[in-house]
């Protein structure tokens, strides 16, 4: 793109349409953008590198050379952790500002010392306790981040700590392990720092997928007796996340469509979209709700930072004119607290009603901004919820093929509608 | 300047940390086989693999449950007492809560737990399930274990080593041949 600008610019001087110090100022511009900055490509390759050939190491020894002695293999298996480890002290040394020196020798240390454990564990058989190494990993690797000041480690650690979080807590019969929110809360200044310093780089874009999804896999883990107050918790984290996605710090780096965004509205729809059935509401009413048990609390805490949240937004805007996601959470807290006492044909009606108005909205709101996008997810919204409905209503099917049809039509013509206004605008 | 000095100090106490780990699994690993008490598990192998790991056969114990007349927390850590039958093999003989404190003794999980009127069959599952082989005799230790198996006289069984509720395994034997030496002898390739 910029340098398609650049080739213009002689004849837009030449023609008199910029004066020489515009172009000037436009290519002072382009050459100091980041993106034109070639060591990122350097960096890419460097960790691709690191990435294979740790893997590659890891597999040649995994061959099991049984010729050689115990004392041998041991040695052969340490290869891998101590050459990694001087090339990290090389970067350290000598190239402490290359970003693709350090991420590539850090991933290739963090490998490399996956690789030592378990070739470890191979030559002298020992029992396998998956969640064991998992955790020496991680706890070997997380100084990583701070120390060569690596990214791609601190990802890979995030990775690491949902995954542990679910081998110690999702697997069949584990009790509560809380270890994995420590893990959370070391890596956190770094997230912190990048956002920081570097908010707009594709490293923290990435951080914002790995924490939103982290700590949304986490979260059942604080309700270890299968606790259903753990949908508000969920609700409300989905909400936070949406707020966060629309706050002033993402609108001020010009990434509207965000992680956290995407995660906190696709995922209330989700849970929404659900709880349309009638089976999760009668499976709700079955179930013991335990408002006093710890992990209730930190439910209820979560519910309030989203109310907070919702507060601070709707300070800027009118009720009426707010998408009628944002409220939810509170909606859904509400008849989570009256599933016992209620029909389940009310909830799931209200639940219902609260899909097609943000669908409606979304529909709305393209028309009115011109935007395909927003106009076309509104339908999908609607139409899906109308999909849904032919699995648990006994309509007949010319009414089913009917709506089919009416739907179809609905996004010609809406499609139709809002091209041709948006012409009209245009002109 | 300072930073830096900070940052080279912090790297090589990981360095140190990174390298003391596996040296530390070694050691202990080190101390239960040359300091355990020796058990003869009978055994079954089979051959899968890890993908970090390379190959390994792995082994199935005959002596993987057993009736109790009360009912245990499978939840809790599990203790089985361990204790060698006539012919000279392991046999698990009580499995409890508590930790004992003198008999021989495998820290293990349970897989599952079946009531049958006043009994309780439970079936456990032993830490040390995997012998990692070289990638080719892997398989060709599932053939020579199914080719010995045939033969109603021989004997598959694991050599571990016991140390304070842990199990290591030395050796894997077939009609009392070490299974390398076994595949050996019989012309497998490597």
């Amino acid at each position: 793109m910029s340098n398609s600008i650049l080739k213009e610019l002689p004849e837009l001087v030449s023609n008199n349409v910029i004066t020489k110090d515009i172009a000037e100022n436009i290519i002072n511009y382009y050459q100091k953008k980041p993106e034109n900055n070639p060591n990122k490509l350097f960096t890419i390759f460097g960790i691709l590198g690191a990435l294979l050939g740790g893997l590659g190491i890891i597999l040649i020894l995994a061959h099991n050379w049984d010729n050689f002695s115990i004392l041998t293999k041991t040695i052969i298996s340490f290869i891998p952790t101590i050459l990694s480890q001087a090339f990290c002290f090389f970067s350290l040394q000598k190239k402490p500002e290359s970003s693709a020196w350090r991420e590539s020798s850090a991933t290739f240390l963090l490998f490399a010392v996956a690789a030592t454990i378990s070739l470890i564990a191979q030559v002298y058989n020992l029992p396998e306790n998956f969640k064991g190494f998992l955790l020496t990993w991680i706890l070997l690797s997380i100084p990583l981040v701070y120390i060569m000041r690596s990214s791609f480690v601190s990802l890979l650690c995030i990775a690491g700590i949902t995954w542990y979080c679910s081998v110690s807590n999702y697997e069949y019969r584990q009790s509560a392990q809380f270890l994995h929110w420590l893990l959370f809360l070391i890596l956190l200044p770094y997230y912190i720092s990048l956002l920081k310093t570097y908010p707009k780089t594709n490293f923290t874009r990435f951080h914002h997928w790995f924490w939103a999804v982290g700590l949304l896999i986490c979260l059942p883990s604080i309700s270890p007796l299968n606790n259903p107050v753990l949908l508000i918790g969920f609700i409300s984290v989905l909400s936070i996340f949406y707020f966060i996605g629309k706050s002033d710090f993402f609108s001020g780096l010009d990434q509207p469509r965000n992680a956290f965004w995407l995660v906190g509205k696709i995922g209330t729809l989700v849970l929404t979209f659900i709880f349309t059935f009638k089976d999760p509401w009668l499976e709700l009413q079955r179930q013991k709700k335990d408002y006093l048990q710890i992990d209730s609390l930190v439910y209820l805490t979560l519910f309030l930072v989203g109310l907070i949240l919702l507060f601070k937004t709707l300070k800027k805007r009118t009720i009426l004119k707010t998408n009628p996601i944002h409220f939810v959470f509170i909606l859904f807290s509400i008849l989570f607290f009256l599933s016992s006492e209620t029909e389940a044909f009310v909830l799931i009606t209200i639940t219902n009603f609260i899909v097609l108005l943000i669908g409606t909205y979304e529909i709305k709101n393209g028309a009115e901004t011109y935007s395909l996008y927003k106009l076309n997810f509104g339908l999908i919204v609607i139409s899906f919820l109308i999909l849904c409905r032919f699995f648990d209503t006994e309509m007949s099917f010319i009414i089913r093929g009917l709506l089919f049809i009416s739907i179809g039509l609905g996004f010609f013509l809406l499609n139709y509608y809002l091209l041709k206004k948006r012409k009209q605008h245009e002109n | 300047m300072k930073t830096k000095n900070i940052l080279l100090l912090a790297f090589f106490l990981v360095v140190i940390a990174q390298l003391a780990v596996p040296l530390r699994m070694i050691l202990h690993n080190n101390d239960v086989l040359k300091t355990g008490k020796i058990y003869k598990f009978k055994t079954e192998p089979i051959d899968p693999h890890d993908p970090f790991r390379g190959k390994f056969i792995r082994l199935y114990f005959k002596e993987n449950h057993l009736v109790l007349k009360r009912k245990i927390d499978i939840n809790k850590d599990l203790y089985a007492i361990i204790a060698n039958d006539k012919k000279g093999f392991a046999r698990i003989v009580k499995i409890s809560n508590t930790e004992p404190k003198t008999e021989e003794f495998l820290k293990v999980k349970a897989l599952s737990i079946n009531e049958y009127g006043n009994e309780h069959q439970i079936w456990i599952e032993f830490p040390f399930e995997r012998f990692y082989m070289n990638e080719y005799k892997a398989s060709e230790a599932e053939k020579a274990y199914n080719e010995s198996s045939r033969n109603q006289s021989s004997n598959t069984y694991a050599v571990i080593a016991i140390k304070n509720g842990e199990g290591i395994i030395k050796d894997v034997m077939i009609d009392d041949i070490s299974i390398n030496e076994y595949l050996q002898k019989n012309n497998k390739p490597l």
